[in-house]
């Protein structure tokens, strides 16, 4: 068998040298399998093969895009001209308040544009190892670890007592329990947090702080107990267990703060962001990734830039693709892929992803050399008074360009000259005569 | 005769390349034509005054006038530069930031940027290796020389720099009026501009600082005449006029020696005007106005700013001409891609077409035509490149003198290729290359029967197009090859084959359908082919021998498939055809081996799956997909049997030859339900009503009752919630979370009964009804749509809830509510709960057939008037990111190698979409080889055997 293979796969390769083609890998191994395997050509000599290989391989010539094929433009139409009837749905997933995922044009706006700010609702899908993801209790309790805490949010009240530098608060059992913070722990953290005395006498939590000196210190430090994190990470608003009925396994949804997590991040994560809130949505995810219990490899976000920062040019790249197949496939408009494939890959080229906004932040059009297109884009007088400044050339290689300056357009049929030989003409006259 | 080579007009002026920057003053003068002293513009003859701004040196605008500087009258002469010498110096308003920035990182005494040596020297480094944009590095630069304390070079101390928008420079507290600026600057050596973000031969910063002003040419500023006769000039000439007064002010006060206070509040009226000419709409000075009126003047920058702007509205869009705009109308007679012209449009477009010894005959008969009738000429062009005017009078003179090498301009004629186009074009189907055909009446006509407009968006409701008549041979073979009879239009680039467009529609689907389980008598059958045939077409009935499958029996209905059925009144012996038979007419003998599953019965043994074998529909019945299904077979497989037998480039061919015979379908089908009828009416409806009321009625009663349930369950939860003392964040969010959960889960079980309904209908499909046939066969509409109609509106949703108002308790919102007159409930007319009841929430019961009760008729309108506003919303959205998008990835081209690259030769793709295969032209995903390979085989097989 595999030496009917490997003979048709030789036959293959001159034909292509022949016919000047070279054949995407994948479409080769299928050519040579399907033709070894096929009935009719058992008996096949050669020859035959050789024709039939040949008018395969023409097939996929005729089917190739062509030279100066402007397919910016058909990526660009093919995906905004059904955007027309996209409608905005907002899902809200069972069991949880506040995540929305939202589908349609916003979620477009989030792939393509990449805002500092991040999407409307920022998701992390964080993914289990085993067994955690086989038991909804063990996954309830890796949920109910990683969301943030605060004090406010297993009290009662909390009351202020300047006479005797008290601050007493009313403990919530019920949502201690809930929570699964228990009395030891809490009095623990007050203890470490305000530095002063602490005790728990039936529900109520006394600290008392005999260093604090004045009465708005010591209001202020009761605001930042109020809103200090007992628990969990910083930044994970929202961990809730989901069922995925596909991969059969219990996952944590996590809304993540748009404004990440507190810490400084590790400086590499730093320089790839070039912008802090970035910077610190992406610490953020890193610091679950890093979590025991998580499977990182499987871990995911609807915000593409994050990926990019935390794993690398190619990693965002195929987050763009699969974002966007994910917009359009949710309002049931096909789309082909190449499309998507090349958007992103105009976003990935510069070695961190860029926007297609119109300026600023990660902007490709900051990067596009060519004056006139950012002229007649948007910030007109701006943009004329950087290129005066800095003595720019415009070479005019685009299309824009070109049609600002009145000439023919590099593309399509403007990229090639056709001229006709008048000798070729001059003898067939004088054949005639 | 020997060929030849045309006259070839001299080429244009050639723009190669653009360089930007910052004029010197020697440029400016040297430029100019006159200086410009005097704030007068036109003596008492109203004639241009000598050195005033609409000195006739700078152009003319007048007819009668001639240029001083070429000579040449009014639209001829392009115009020319003067300038204006200015007393003093002032900034730029555009530079003046830049400028702060160069003066706080340089040092005022050697002007060298206050860096080592060596951090200047690894910064020219960087911005000559064009590793990274100039403007970062300025900035970086800017921001680390400004916080050293003293000059590295020469050791001077750093001045303290503040700027004030927009002009004015202030040094240590004490104003640094531009001469000063402006010696500053001349002191930066060329090596140490560059590393600030200027550029050492094209803009240097100190070029920024104005003393001399290029004034504009005349023509650039024309002065209109009002109504009244009074001239009315343009806004920079107004304000050219006040820069020259108060120059000419500042310039006799400085000769006379005035004090220096006086000096400089001229001086700075001096620099207001300049700013405000350049750029009227900058922050920190009052905004400049006309006298009469107060409206604010037009700056240059104004000029270009914006969607009105020169640069969005007259350089990258370019006004045509040789282009008509009517309404549209459909043509089901007309072939595809021929496009109905008005014969009063086809009198107005020409053509232009040059006179050679072979078509010098007919020409002269256009040419005597005359403009008026048609077919005739309106101009002729000369070889020498005169232009003559045809008319009524002259034309048998033009005509006569008619030679070889002239250009008639003669009328748009049938064949002629158009472009026609819809806008909003948002895609290449948008503009699509038609052939001509001259028509009475006044509007464009679509042929209808293989639906041209889909890809436009178009409906003839009042729709209007625009048509295009290309006037170069090269731009007529572009049209007529690539925008005409293409692949792309019948597979959009968008996903190919899986989006097929310009197929039958609509009524032309439901009879293709209907006709696929006809039988019909051998006679109607032949009528029904003749009906089809067009004048002059390439089809003829004649020719076709239909073999009867049956005869017409008494119990013949029971005998056939249970869909099946037979039409007209045959009598008992007849002879029958089936409607397959009938459409196998068309399709060619090579079409064979395919295999497609409908989804109007796909479970059926015999007719869910159509069949073709050798060019004839064994069995099947159609429906859109089956139809696009057969389309698609169509291009692919005529492309690779014409490339396997090594016949060159396939896809013209293919898609006219789908197009040819899909139009042929297209067209039985509406022959078809125009001669045996379709009607979708009440009675239709009615009948589903009757036949579902009880069931319905029984599946609403039950989600009611669930809903209720809930309702009630939910309110108490809400209540025990409510009732606790405490407000911390869990607590509320915990309060929102059951009502969020609550009112999902309601609206699920309020949503299900029209589902279920759906499916009731789906289960008991009766295919003779035509409200059925009409969303099974894909024709139009939805289930939903009939169950809609026929017995129950279902839910409604407003912003993916029910319907709902604010409720009192919801605490983050308390303020905001207060001011309302009403709270939980929808309407007043319903008492107060925490959640809304089922109909208060906008469950509606009926259908349309029953009618709706008023609660539900205005909750119906309430979402419909939400769907509204959307779409529009949305339009305005898209059409922003269109815009956005498609000018960033503008210049992204397939070069020879298949690989993309952008207009800086960036490589963005090594090989386009990794596979190098055009969406538009994919079989499969790509190129399907299993299919591929069978036709392959076919004609292998057939060319050995001729061997
Ligand atoms: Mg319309
Ligand atoms: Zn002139
Ligand atoms: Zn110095």
């Amino acid at each position: 068998m595999s030496g009917l293979e490997d003979r048709i796969e030789g036959l293959l390769r001159e034909v292509c040298e022949e016919e000047d083609v070279e054949l995407p890998v994948a479409l080769e191994r299928e050519i040579v399998e399907r033709v070894a395997e096929d009935e009719d050509l058992k008996e096949a000599d050669e020859e035959t093969l050789r024709r039939v290989l040949r008018a395969l391989v023409r097939n996929y010539k005729v089917r190739m895009i062509e030279p100066g094929d402007a397919v910016g433009v058909l990526a660009a139409q093919s995906m905004c001209e059904p955007a027309t009837q996209m409608t905005m749905r907002t899902f809200h997933l069972a069991g949880v308040a506040e995540i929305d995922v939202t589908t349609g044009i916003p979620a477009l706006e989030r792939v393509l544009s990449l805002p500092y700010q991040g999407p409307p609702t920022w998701v992390i899908y964080l993914r289990l190892k085993e067994p955690y993801n086989r038991d909804e209790e063990k996954a309830e309790a890796v949920a109910r670890k990683i969301r943030e805490t605060r004090f406010e949010d297993l009290v009662r009240e909390i009351e202020v007592n300047p006479e005797e530098r008290v601050i007493e608060a009313t403990l919530d059992r019920e949502e201690m329990e809930r929570l699964g913070v228990d009395e030891d722990e809490l009095t623990e953290f007050v203890r470490e947090f305000t530095g002063g005395a602490c005790q728990v006498e039936g529900d109520t939590l006394r600290v008392v702080l005999t260093d604090v000196e004045s009465i708005s210190e010591l209001a202020e430090l009761a605001n930042e107990l109020r809103e200090a994190v007992v628990k969990g990470i910083e930044g994970v608003l929202h961990a809730s267990v989901q069922y995925d009925e596909e991969e059969e396994e219990y996952y944590i949804l996590v809304r993540g703060s748009p404004d990440g997590t507190s810490g400084r991040p590790p400086k590499w994560i730093s320089r790839r962001a070039r912008n802090s809130k970035v910077a610190k949505r992406a610490y953020l995810m890193l610091k679950l990734m890093q979590l025991d219990e998580v499977d990182a490899t499987r871990v995911n976000t609807n915000d593409p830039k994050v990926i990019d920062v935390l794993l690398g040019i190619e990693a965002g790249r195929n987050a763009v693709i699969e974002q966007l197949e994910d917009v359009y496939e949710s309002q049931g408009i096909s789309v082909d892929r190449r499309h998507f494939m090349l958007i992103s890959d105009m976003m990935a080229f510069w070695g961190e992803l860029r926007s297609v906004r119109s300026m600023g932040g990660y902007s490709i059009m900051e990067l596009k050399g060519s004056p006139l297109t950012k002229a007649a884009f948007e910030y007109v007088s701006r943009v004329l008074t950087e290129t005066a400044t800095s003595g720019d050339v415009e070479e005019l290689r685009g299309i824009l360009e070109n049609i600002i300056v009145g000439r023919p357009v590099p593309v399509g049929t403007g990229t090639v000259e056709v001229t006709v030989d008048y000798s070729r003409f001059r003898e067939a006259e004088e054949e005639e005569e | 005769m020997v060929a030849e080579e045309p006259h070839v007009q001299d080429p244009p002026k050639y723009v190669r390349r653009i360089l930007f920057g910052i004029l010197p003053p020697e440029k400016i003068r040297k430029m100019s034509k006159v200086e410009v002293t005097t704030p007068e513009t036109y003596d008492e003859d109203g004639y241009p005054i000598e050195g005033g701004v609409m000195d006739t040196r700078m152009g003319v605008i007048d007819p009668g006038l001639r240029c001083r500087t070429c000579g040449q009258p009014a639209g001829k002469c392009p115009g020319h530069f003067g300038h204006i010498e200015l007393a003093r110096p002032v900034l730029h308003p555009r530079f003046a930031e830049r400028i702060k920035d160069v003066l706080r990182a340089t040092c005022p005494e050697c002007g060298r940027v206050r860096l080592p040596e060596d951090d200047i020297e690894e910064y020219r480094r960087e911005v000559r290796e064009g590793i990274r944009p100039v403007k970062s590095i300025a900035a970086e630069v800017v921001e680390r020389a400004e916080d050293r304390e003293s000059c590295p070079h020469c050791g001077a101390e750093a001045p303290k720099i503040t700027y004030q928008k927009p002009t004015t420079i202030l040094m240590d507290d004490e104003r640094l009026w531009p001469v000063d600026v402006r010696s500053w600057l001349e002191k930066i050596p060329d090596g140490d501009v560059e590393i600030l973000g200027f550029h050492p031969e094209r803009a240097r910063p100190e070029w920024a600082v104005l003393t001399v002003l290029p004034v504009p040419p005349v023509t650039m500023r024309p002065s209109i005449i009002l109504e009244t006769g009074e001239r009315a000039e343009d806004d920079l000439t107004h304000k050219l006029v006040d820069i020259v007064r108060v120059n000419l002010r500042l310039k006799e006060s400085l000769e006379s020696g005035a004090p220096e206070p006086i000096i400089e509040d001229q001086w700075d009226l001096l620099q207001y005007h300049v700013t405000t000419y350049i750029d009227n709409e900058i922050g920190g000075v009052p905004v400049a106005r006309h006298r009469t009126g107060g409206k604010p003047l037009k700056g240059i920058v104004q000029r270009l700013k914006g969607k009105e702007g020169r640069f969005r509205q007259n350089l990258a869009g370019k006004r045509v001409n040789f282009s008509a705009r009517s309404v549209i109308t459909p043509d089901p007679e007309l072939d595809p891609f021929t496009l109905g012209v008005p014969k009063m449009v086809a009198k107005e477009l020409t053509v232009p077409e040059r006179v050679t010894e072979w078509n010098l005959e007919r020409l002269r008969k256009l040419v005597l035509n005359g403009p008026d009738k048609y077919p005739g000429a309106n101009y002729v062009i000369k070889r020498d490149g005169s232009r003559i005017r045809i008319t009524e009078e002259n034309k048998e003179q033009v005509a006569e003198n008619l030679e070889p090498g002239d250009i008639v301009e003669r009328h748009l004629m049938d064949g002629d290729p158009v472009m026609f186009n819809r806008q909003p074009t948002l895609h290449v189907q948008s503009e699509l290359g038609f052939r001509t055909k001259v028509m009475p009446g006044k509007t464009f006509r679509l042929p209808a029967a293989c639906y041209m407009g889909v890809g436009f968006n178009a409906d003839f409701d009042g729709d209007e197009m625009n048509l295009h008549v290309p006037q170069s041979e090269e731009a007529r073979a572009e049209v007529h090859e690539l925008m005409g009879a293409y692949v792309y239009h019948l597979w959009p680039p968008k996903d190919g084959h899986q989006d097929v467009r310009n197929s039958p529609i609509h009524e032309a689907i439901v009879g293709l359908h209907l006709l696929s389980r006809a039988w019909i008598p051998l006679k109607e059958a032949y009528q029904l082919l003749e009906e089809v045939k067009k004048e002059g077409d390439w089809f003829d009935p004649s020719e076709v021998e239909l073999e009867p499958e049956a005869e017409y029996s008494r119990d013949f209905e029971r005998k056939i498939h249970r869909l099946e059925f037979v039409c007209g009144h045959p009598s008992p012996g007849e002879p029958l055809v089936t409607g397959r038979q009938l459409l196998s007419v068309f399709l060619p003998e090579w079409l064979d081996g395919v295999k497609i599953r409908n989804q109007v019965c796909p479970e059926d043994e015999e007719h869910g799956t159509v069949v073709i074998k050798r060019g004839r529909i064994v069995r099947g019945f159609l429906d859109e997909k089956v139809v696009h299904g057969i389309m698609g077979e169509l291009v692919h497989r005529y492309a690779a049997r014409k490339v396997s037998k090594g016949e060159g480039y396939p896809w013209f061919e293919a898609a006219e030859l789908a197009l040819k015979v899909m139009d042929k379908v297209g067209r039985l089908g509406l022959r078809f339900v125009t001669r045996y009828g379709f009607t979708l009416g009440m009675d239709e409806l009615e009948e589903i009503y009757r036949r579902f009321r009880e069931e319905a009625e029984k599946i609403c009663r039950r989600a009611i009752k669930r809903a209720r349930k809930l309702i009630r369950e939910g309110e108490r939860r809400l209540r025990e919630v409510e009732e606790e003392d405490v407000c911390n964040r869990s607590r509320v969010e915990r309060g929102e979370m059951i009502e969020r959960n609550i009112e999902s889960e309601v609206m699920a079980t309020l949503d299900r009964p029209r589902a279920e309904v759906e499916r009731l209908l789906e289960e008991n499909r009766d295919l003779f009804n035509p409200a059925y046939i009409m969303p099974e066969s894909g024709a139009r509409g939805s289930i939903t749509n009939i169950a809609r109609m026929a017995l129950i509106g279902g839910q409604q949703a407003i912003m993916g809830e029910r319907p709902h108002r604010a409720k009192h308790n919801t605490e983050h919102i308390m303020e905001k509510i207060v001011n309302y007159s009403y709270t939980d409930r929808v309407t007043p007319h319903f008492e107060k709960s925490l959640i809304p009841g089922i109909k208060e929430g906008g469950f509606v019961r009926h259908g349309f057939f029953e009618g709706l009760d008023m609660v539900e008729y205005f909750l119906h309108a309430m979402s419909g008037r939400e769907g509204l506003i959307d779409k529009g919303f949305r339009t305005a959205d898209s059409g922003y990111l269109h815009r956005r998008y498609v000018t960033t990835a503008l210049d992204l081209i397939v070069d020879e190698d298949g690989r993309v690259r952008d207009s800086a030769n960036n490589i963005i793709q090594l090989a386009y979409g990794e596979d190098r295969v055009d969406p538009a032209k994919k079989w499969g995903d790509g190129m399907d080889v299993d299919r591929v390979l069978d036709v392959v085989k076919e004609v292998v097989l057939e060319e050995e055997e001729e061997e």
